[in-house]
Formats: structure tokens, C-alpha cells, sequence
């Protein structure tokens, strides 16, 4: 006879952010989004806070299967808060740029997430890619390890027959960011931004030595730097 | 709803001022990249806002077709907004009901048309921007990538019954009865004198007082005591919409002078069948002449500058000062709306 296995809960919380990735899974009533409507048959979307509603907060009253964290954690409170959230959860899961690295809104020396609590898993990106965080939340509902790709942009970038941005003198961090995203930023001509994180194994040392031959080293620092810190 | 406003406010300031420390130092280029991050939700007015004001630092005039493609993508999040507001937040509570999905299954009809105005508007921002939230071909001084005619010509030809959707969403809003609230409040917009202003044009207040960039800090300050997005667009320039949604409103005996949350939802109802037909009228005429790919130059010159464009929710206000290689010394981000 065939195993049912019964929904798991889930919450949302989210940080300092902009909104987004918490926006995709609150919007998650419209079709448009199918993929994860399929999630919403086997999570159930017990709460969601922003951080209008962390205020004044000291306590989550429920334990949750799985809890999603987006945004950085600034200052105190959202830092109580994040280990808070860590004591309730059974998974965490830190969804976008902004809990994985920092993000826009991260100061400089403030520790990111992954420095405050234990996160499990990480869906990266700015914006994260619906399709991606859907089949990992389905992963994680069967009890499978969910698993991001190894290879770089600029794998994908040559796959998909983008000229190279690096040979003709211009910025670009894909040999070095994570895939997954099917280089979108490159198809159309622009450079990769390091939204995703630092690939396994990436060599920045080899990375800032090409870079250096194109741009001054405090350009280097700076655009290693637009989605918090690239430093794993 | 006051207190709530308020909190909503002290977050959105208090992310404006962590975004614009942030672009201290950093090159011209990336200042749409991260103020379009302030929120998603406005994301396309905030990159577009930022890119106007280092051109005007930069003295950069960019082409019609251009600011043509801008104005798409910014309608575009018009109607998306509009959308969710009017058909999330208000019609479930309005007919009882707790989500989106008991809509789906209650009044199929309505929920189907909210789904296509809200999948068309997704189609444009990726056709146009490359993605639906953070564009990724809208640049300073231009876009990388345009959208070729043939998709242009099935893009309009597929969403030939757009407008029927907008009609009724005008026509089921107007046939809500909401209490009517008759209050005295400051409207403040961007006004322009011969069009519906959003894209540009300078903040006006019901009053007859043009705001300028220091007038409108101590704005937000005291915001609590304006009104802002499409309530205030619609009492100060509906004067300035299309020949048919003026018809509609006429003949839905809609008022001139709105106010309060009825109000509010129907000017919102009402920009929804503007920017329809303006977002239609804009890709035939894209289709019909073709996308000319442009080179974009960088800037020469750079100086202070500043510029000025509506989101959904009220005026948005970025000024930048950049010294001699681009580099950011100041950045700030003044907004009149909240989520």
C-alpha cells in the first residue's frame, strides 16, 4: 500500500530585504506561479512574518519543519531574532543574496547570516530563480538532500554561446560565481554580478589577477562587493 | 492603519538610507543595479529613477525610443500593482473571502481576468527588461537588448483583448458599494502639462505648489498628512487620460474629485485602463516601426543631478553627486508611498 506522507510546515520569515523572494512565496495563490502551487500541496504555510511584525517580538510560539529566511539580519534585534528562529526550526533554509552573503543591505564587519545560526540549506540569487527554490522545497518535503550545481556562470555562459566579456577587456565574475541561473545576465549582454556566491573551489586570488589587467583593484573590491560579501 | 503606515515608512527609510551608504564609492553603473533593490515590488520605477539622475549628472539625453521602452516597463509595473491591490487585497475582503484561491474557485471569471493582466505585465518586463523583477537590459543611457519586431507583432496580436479586461475591472470596482469618504487632503504628484504624468515631469500638490528636491524631503517627513499614488495622480491630472477611459469613467458616472479608500481603489482601477491602452498603443507602435539597436556611449562628464518619477504607490525622488571618474560621493533616495 502505498506511504502518504503528511504535509510539512513551513514558515516564512523575513529580514531586511526588498521584499522579493518573501513576495514570491506570499503571492504563491496565483497560477501563474505552478510550480509552487505543486509545493503548497505538500508544505503548509502555517506563518509568515515581515519585520514589521517581528517588533516587540521575543518568543515564536510554534516549532516548524521547515523555515525560510530571507533578508540580512541587522542589528540586534534581527539577530536575536535569526537565532530565535534557528531554536523553532527543524530545517532553515536562507533564501536570496541578501540572507546568503549580505546583500545590498549588509554593512561592512556585519556578520551574515550563516555566521549567526546554522542554515542548512541555500537557495542564492537576486532576484531567486521560483523554478529552482520550488524543486528544492520538494526536495526537502521527500526527504532528499537538495543540491545546487557546481559549475560556474561562465560554464553556462559558453554553453549558451555568449561571447566572452572577459577577453574583450570588460568585467564580468562568472568564472567564479555559481551557476544555475543559465547565465540570464550575460544572454544579454551584460556582465555577471556574483548574485549567486562563490562556486565550489573558486579561485578569487587567480580571479582578482585577471580582473586586475581590465580595472584599478579598488573596482575589483567593488563589484566583488554589490551583493554583500563574495568571500565563503 | 496610521501606525502600520508609519512603521512601513521607518523601514522603507531606513533601507534608502543602508542602500545609498552603500553606493558611496562605488561607480556610476551601479546605482540602478542596488537602488532597484530598495524594494520589488517597486523595483522598475527605482532603477529608472536611478538611471535618470545619473544622466542628468552625466547630461545625457536619451532617445524617444528609449524613454518609449522606459515608460513600458513602468506601466507595466503600474498595472501589476494595481492588479494585485485591487484583486488580493481588496476583492477577496469585499466578497468575504480569505485568499486568492477561494477566488480562483468562486468567481473563476474574475480571478481569469486578474491572471491575464498580471501575465501580460510579466510579459513585457522580461521581453523588455530580460526578467520580471531587476532588469537586466535597461541601462544608463539605453538598452543593451532590444525585443525584434516579429515578437513585438505576436506580443500584440496575442493580448488583443487586454483592454476588455481592464474595462472590467473599472466596471466591477465601480459597481462595489463602498462608503464614500469625503475628506480635505493635500494631493502631491507628478504633474506634467500634456500628459498623464508618471515617467517625468515636476511634483505638484493640489494646492497649486510646485515641490522641489529640498521641499519634498520635509514632505516625506510630514507625509502623514498628504495623499500620494494613483488617488493623487488621478485628482491632479485626469484631465490628461485617453479619450476611452474617460468615456468609461463618464459612463460609469465615476466622480471627478475622489478621496478615501474607495477612492483610492478606483483611481487604481482607473490608471489600470490607462496604462492598458498607453502600453498598447506604445508596442504597435514599436512593432509597426521595429526597435532600432543603439549603441550606448559612456559618460563623459560627470557632475551632481537628480531626477524625479512616480511608482505605484507615490513620487520618487534620486539625487547623486559623482566626481570626476563616476564615482559616487553622495547618494539619496527620498520616496512619498508606502507598501
Amino acid at each position: 500500500m502505498m506511504e502518504i506522507h503528511p504535509k510539512k510546515s513551513l514558515a516564512i520569515f523575513s529580514l531586511t530585504s526588498c521584499g522579493d523572494c518573501f513576495g514570491v512565496l506570499k503571492n504563491v495563490d496565483w497560477g501563474r506561479f505552478s510550480p509552487e502551487r505543486s509545493v503548497l500541496t505538500k508544505l503548509e504555510l502555517q506563518n509568515f512574518y515581515d519585520i514589521d511584525d517581528l517588533r516587540g517580538k521575543n518568543k515564536i510560539e510554534k516549532k516548524y519543519d521547515i523555515v525560510i529566511i530571507e533578508g540580512h539580519p541587522r542589528g540586534k534585534r534581527q539577530t536575536d531574532f535569526a537565532k530565535l528562529i534557528r531554536r523553532q526550526a527543524k530545517i532553515v533554509v536562507a533564501i536570496g543574496a541578501c540572507a546568503h552573503q549580505g546583500g545590498v543591505y549588509a554593512k561592512t564587519n556585519e556578520p551574515i547570516l550563516k555566521k549567526i545560526i546554522r542554515v542548512d540549506h541555500t537557495v542564492p540569487g537576486c532576484p531567486v530563480d521560483r523554478n529552482e527554490l520550488s524543486r528544492f522545497l520538494m526536495d526537502l518535503f521527500w526527504g532528499k538532500v537538495p543540491r545546487l550545481p557546481d559549475l560556474s556562470v561562465c560554464f553556462e555562459c559558453r554553453q549558451n554561446e555568449n561571447d566572452c566579456l572577459l577577453k574583450k577587456g570588460k568585467l564580468c565574475l562568472g568564472p567564479i560565481t555559481r551557476g544555475g541561473c543559465d547565465s540570464i545576465c550575460n544572454n544579454y549582454g551584460e556582465a555577471c554580478l556574483g548574485c549567486r556566491g562563490l562556486k565550489p573551489d573558486a579561485n578569487v586570488e587567480k580571479m582578482t589577477e585577471i580582473l586586475k589587467s581590465i580595472t584599478p583593484e579598488q573596482d575589483i573590491e567593488k563589484m566583488m562587493t554589490i551583493f554583500g560579501t563574495l568571500k565563503e | 492603519m496610521r501606525a502600520s503606515r508609519n512603521k512601513t515608512m521607518a523601514n522603507e527609510i531606513m533601507k534608502n538610507q543602508l542602500i545609498s551608504k552603500n553606493l558611496i564609492g562605488r561607480p556610476y553603473w551601479q546605482a540602478p543595479i542596488l537602488a532597484a533593490r530598495v524594494e520589488a515590488k517597486n523595483c522598475i520605477a527605482h532603477h529608472l529613477v536611478a538611471i535618470k539622475a545619473i544622466e542628468s549628472a552625466c547630461n545625457i539625453k536619451v532617445s524617444t525610443q528609449t524613454v518609449n521602452l522606459r515608460k513600458l516597463l513602468l506601466a507595466a509595473e503600474f498595472i501589476k500593482n494595481h492588479t494585485l491591490y485591487l484583486y488580493e487585497a481588496i476583492l477577496p475582503t469585499f466578497l468575504d473571502l480569505e485568499t486568492v484561491s477561494e477566488l480562483a474557485k468562486m468567481h473563476p471569471e474574475i480571478y481569469h481576468c486578474a491572471l491575464a493582466l498580471t501575465q501580460f505585465t510579466d510579459q513585457i518586463l522580461i521581453s523588455i527588461g530580460g526578467r520580471v523583477f531587476y532588469p537586466i537590459t535597461s541601462v544608463v543611457s539605453g538598452f543593451k537588448s532590444h525585443p525584434n519586431k516579429s515578437e513585438l507583432k505576436q506580443f500584440v496580436a496575442s493580448n488583443e483583448n487586454l483592454a476588455t479586461f481592464a474595462d472590467q475591472t473599472l466596471r466591477l470596482f465601480a459597481g462595489l458599494k463602498l462608503q464614500a469618504e469625503k475628506s480635505k487632503t493635500d494631493f502631491v504628484a507628478l504633474h506634467q502639462n500634456d500628459e498623464y504624468a508618471f515617467y517625468d515631469g515636476e511634483i505638484w500638490t493640489s494646492a497649486g505648489e510646485i515641490i522641489t528636491r529640498d521641499k519634498f524631503e520635509k514632505l516625506v517627513k510630514y507625509s502623514n498628512k498628504k495623499t500620494f499614488g494613483a488617488l493623487a495622480r488621478y485628482n491632479l491630472s485626469q484631465s490628461h487620460l485617453d479619450a476611452h477611459t474617460k468615456k468609461l469613467l463618464s459612463e460609469l458616472k465615476v466622480e471627478k474629485n475622489l478621496s478615501g479608500q474607495s477612492g483610492e481603489m478606483l483611481a487604481a482601477a482607473t490608471e489600470l485602463n490607462y496604462f492598458i491602452t498607453l502600453s498598447m498603443n506604445l508596442l504597435e507602435k514599436l512593432a509597426r516601426d521595429g526597435v532600432k539597436p543603439e549603441h550606448i556611449l559612456p559618460p563623459q562628464k560627470f557632475s551632481t543631478g537628480s531626477a524625479v518619477i512616480e511608482s505605484a504607490g507615490g513620487a520618487i525622488i534620486h539625487s547623486c553627486e559623482l566626481d570626476k571618474n563616476g564615482i559616487i560621493l553622495k547618494y539619496e533616495i527620498d520616496m512619498l508611498n508606502y507598501s
